[in-house]
Order: C-alpha cells, then sequence, then structure tokens
C-alpha cells in the first residue's frame, strides 16, 4: 500500500483530507507544520505528500525546497493543498518541485482527480 | 406525498429530449433542477408543475427539459479516449489535405465544454499540426442553451477547473478571471458551440470523421436513442468513428455499426471495410 503523508497545521484539514485519501487505498501519515514533515520524511520517504502553504515553524514552500535537496527527496509526488490559489503562486509552487496544486477547498473528486493526474493512482 | 408535479415533469423531459425518469428518480430531477427552482422562488417540483402547466410551451419550459439532461463537468473524462480519438485524427490528417477536406468532429451532448477543449488540449499537445491551416474544425451541441453559453464563454468554477486537469494544462490554457477560470483563445477559437436537440433532428451540419455521442443515448428512451443512433450513423464519413461512453452499448435493434478497431469504446459504419478496399477492377 502507498503511503501519504498529509501536511497542514489545521487537524480538520488532516482529518478531512485523510478520509479522503484512505478510501484511495493509501496508509496517512500527519504533521502539523513543515519541520515535522521533513522529520518523517528523513525516517520513511512516503509516496505522496499533500501540502499546506501556510504554517507556522516551516512553511510548505520552505519544506518542499529542503525535501527536494534530501537523497530520495526527488522521490515523493508533491501535491500542494492551499487557499494561496492565484495563478502567481500556482506556478512558484509547480516551479519550485510540486508535482500538482489543489485549491482549497477541496472535496473528495478534486483529490483523485489530482492523484490521478500525477498517476498515484 | 402527491406525485403529479413530479409526474408532469417527467413527461415533458420524456416529450421533449426522450429522457426516461422513474418514480425513484425524484432526488436526480430535484438536484438538476434546483438552480431554477431557486432562481424562480419555488419551494417544490409541484409549484413549478404548475407554473408550467399554466404556460405550455414557455421558455422555462424548454430550459426545464434541458437541465434535466445529465452533464460531463469533467475535463478528459476519459482520458484513453481522448488521446485515441487524436491519434485516429493524425492518421487521417493526411488523406484529409490530399481531398481538400476538412477533419471535423462533432461533440453531440457536449454540455459545457470540457470534452471539446479536453480535444483540443490532446491535440495541441500531441498533434499540433492537425491545426495547421486550420485542418481540424471540432463543433460541439448541446440541447441546454445556458451550458452553450457557458461553453462557448469557456468559463469554468473551482471544481470544474480541478477535475480532470494538472495545474500546469490550467496554468497554460486559462487565467484567473475573480473566482472562475477563464479559457484562453488558444482554445476557444478552436471550437464552435451551438444549440441543438438531438431529438428533434441534427441541422445540416455536414459529415464527421469522428463523431462523439458519450453518456447521451443511455439515459433516452430506446425508440428515441435508436432514431438518434440512426441520424449519427447518417452524419459519420465511411471511415468515421462513433464514440460512446465507456461501458456504454447501443440499444440491440441499431444495426449499421461494427466495432471500431481504430478507438476504444468507439463503433464504424458496417459499410467501412468496403468503402475502404480499393474495388477489385481497378485494381486490375
Amino acid at each position: 500500500m502507498k503511503n501519504c503523508l498529509i501536511v497542514d497545521d489545521s487537524r480538520v484539514v488532516r482529518k478531512v483530507a485523510g478520509r479522503i485519501i484512505r478510501d484511495l487505498q493509501f496508509d496517512v501519515t500527519e504533521a502539523g507544520d513543515g519541520a515535522e514533515a521533513l522529520e518523517i520524511c528523513r525516517e520513511t520517504m512516503p509516496d505522496a505528500v499533500l501540502l499546506d502553504w501556510n504554517m507556522p515553524v516551516m512553511n510548505g514552500m520552505d519544506f518542499l525546497r529542503a525535501l527536494r535537496r534530501e537523497d530520495d527527496g526527488h522521490k515523493p509526488v508533491v501535491v500542494f493543498c492551499s487557499t494561496e490559489n492565484d495563478a502567481d503562486h500556482i506556478s512558484e509552487a509547480i516551479r519550485t518541485g510540486a508535482n500538482d496544486f489543489i485549491m482549497k477547498p477541496f472535496d473528495s473528486n478534486i483529490i483523485e482527480s489530482k492523484f490521478t493526474e500525477v498517476g498515484l493512482i | 406525498m402527491d406525485h403529479s408535479g413530479y409526474n408532469e415533469i417527467a413527461d415533458l423531459a420524456l416529450r421533449k429530449t426522450g429522457q426516461a425518469f422513474r418514480s425513484n428518480h425524484r432526488y436526480l430531477v430535484e438536484a438538476r433542477l434546483a438552480s431554477i427552482l431557486r432562481r424562480e422562488n419555488f419551494s417544490t417540483l409541484e409549484e413549478l408543475a404548475n407554473c408550467l402547466q399554466a404556460r405550455p410551451n414557455s421558455v422555462l419550459e424548454v430550459e426545464v427539459a434541458s437541465a434535466l439532461t445529465g452533464k460531463d463537468t469533467q475535463f478528459f473524462g476519459d482520458r484513453k479516449t481522448i488521446s485515441h480519438i487524436v491519434s485516429f485524427l493524425a492518421t487521417r490528417a493526411e488523406s484529409s489535405r490530399t481531398s481538400g477536406r476538412k477533419l471535423r468532429v462533432l461533440c453531440a451532448g457536449g454540455g459545457t465544454g470540457q470534452e471539446a477543449y479536453s480535444l483540443v488540449i490532446e491535440a495541441l499537445e500531441n498533434a499540433p499540426q492537425l491545426f495547421e491551416d486550420a485542418l481540424l474544425e471540432i463543433t460541439s451541441v448541446d440541447i441546454c442553451k445556458a451550458s452553450t453559453l457557458r461553453a462557448r464563454a469557456g468559463q469554468y468554477g473551482h471544481y470544474e477547473i480541478q477535475t480532470g486537469l494538472s495545474a500546469q494544462r490550467m496554468l497554460k490554457y486559462f487565467s484567473r478571471s475573480d473566482n472562475s477560470w477563464q479559457a484562453g483563445n488558444m482554445l476557444r477559437q478552436k471550437v464552435d458551440f451551438s444549440v441543438c436537440n438531438l431529438m428533434t433532428g441534427l441541422p445540416e451540419l455536414g459529415l464527421f470523421d469522428v463523431v462523439l455521442c458519450r453518456n447521451v443515448m443511455p439515459s433516452m428512451v430506446r425508440p428515441i436513442a435508436i432514431d438518434v443512433a440512426g441520424q449519427l450513423l447518417d452524419i459519420l464519413q465511411p471511415w468515421g468513428q462513433l464514440v460512446l461512453g465507456q461501458e456504454e452499448m447501443l440499444p440491440q435493434s441499431v444495426t449499421g455499426f461494427i466495432p471500431s478497431r481504430d478507438v476504444r469504446n468507439a463503433l464504424a459504419p458496417a459499410s467501412a471495410k468496403a468503402a475502404s478496399k480499393p474495388p477489385q477492377e481497378s485494381v486490375a
């Protein structure tokens, strides 16, 4: 079973996204900020990361840059999931190494469609 | 509960669009009419039915009937099929050019335009030569005027733009305007949208190399579906392809089609084999 790390400082978002992604047959782990997520990645690199942008301690962009510098850090498919959803933010995320971008709010159709788009399912 | 209002609306759908709604489809009818009910300040289907009854053949009647048709709101709803269609068109490009014909695609029941725009995107990315000298012509028709206007405007909401499109494609072909995403001219100039009811007959549209009619006929009553299938056969080139939805089949009594060898889920005119074979006498 593939593993997805959900990184978001909102417990509610982690819970909702977690439920949807478990239904897509993924094991799910959670982190509340980028630094915590990086720790988890250093232990076990996930197959997928669903990543919020604005978080305390370490934000999503800083996490993504750090992740891509790690050994095997190119492996996880990273899908941003943020309310920062103007074209500039989205293209910045893609340039920095995100594989796709979900604009909040999301539903199960959007997550399934985006995960299909990036080849996770 | 009084079902007379529901029954009247189901009857209207049958008369105008050939669609059959059974008594347990009330939730579907209510969902598809929700925005009209809200706009017109009706709290129940019965109130709407009463109003329709008082004004037969009104604009509202047409609007209600067309709102009851199902809408495919996904980009790349069946992505493998979209890719097969574009490959097929690419194989036909040369003979079309040589004979001075356009390569023509019809999206029948094209709804809010995602299907047609998906074909344009796929062709731009994988067979851009199809657009040289405007060789490829894509026409999308739908019974619903509101859908057709939206398709032509190329404006999509938050949920629509995120189902079937990657962020990369979204940024490349669409731009943000307020709360919606606007298809660029690169897409919009390549599709012609018009209103058309398949049940009352196709206008003079000419012949097509590919006709997509996905998830339209299964909701129609059999005699209407058979009639529509016959009309679609009439507008296909001898080598043409009729593309249905996944798992979709034509009613058994429809004749004139054979399974396609070129495009997934597609049917070809049964006479195609004979037509594509050179006549023996000309070889000799």
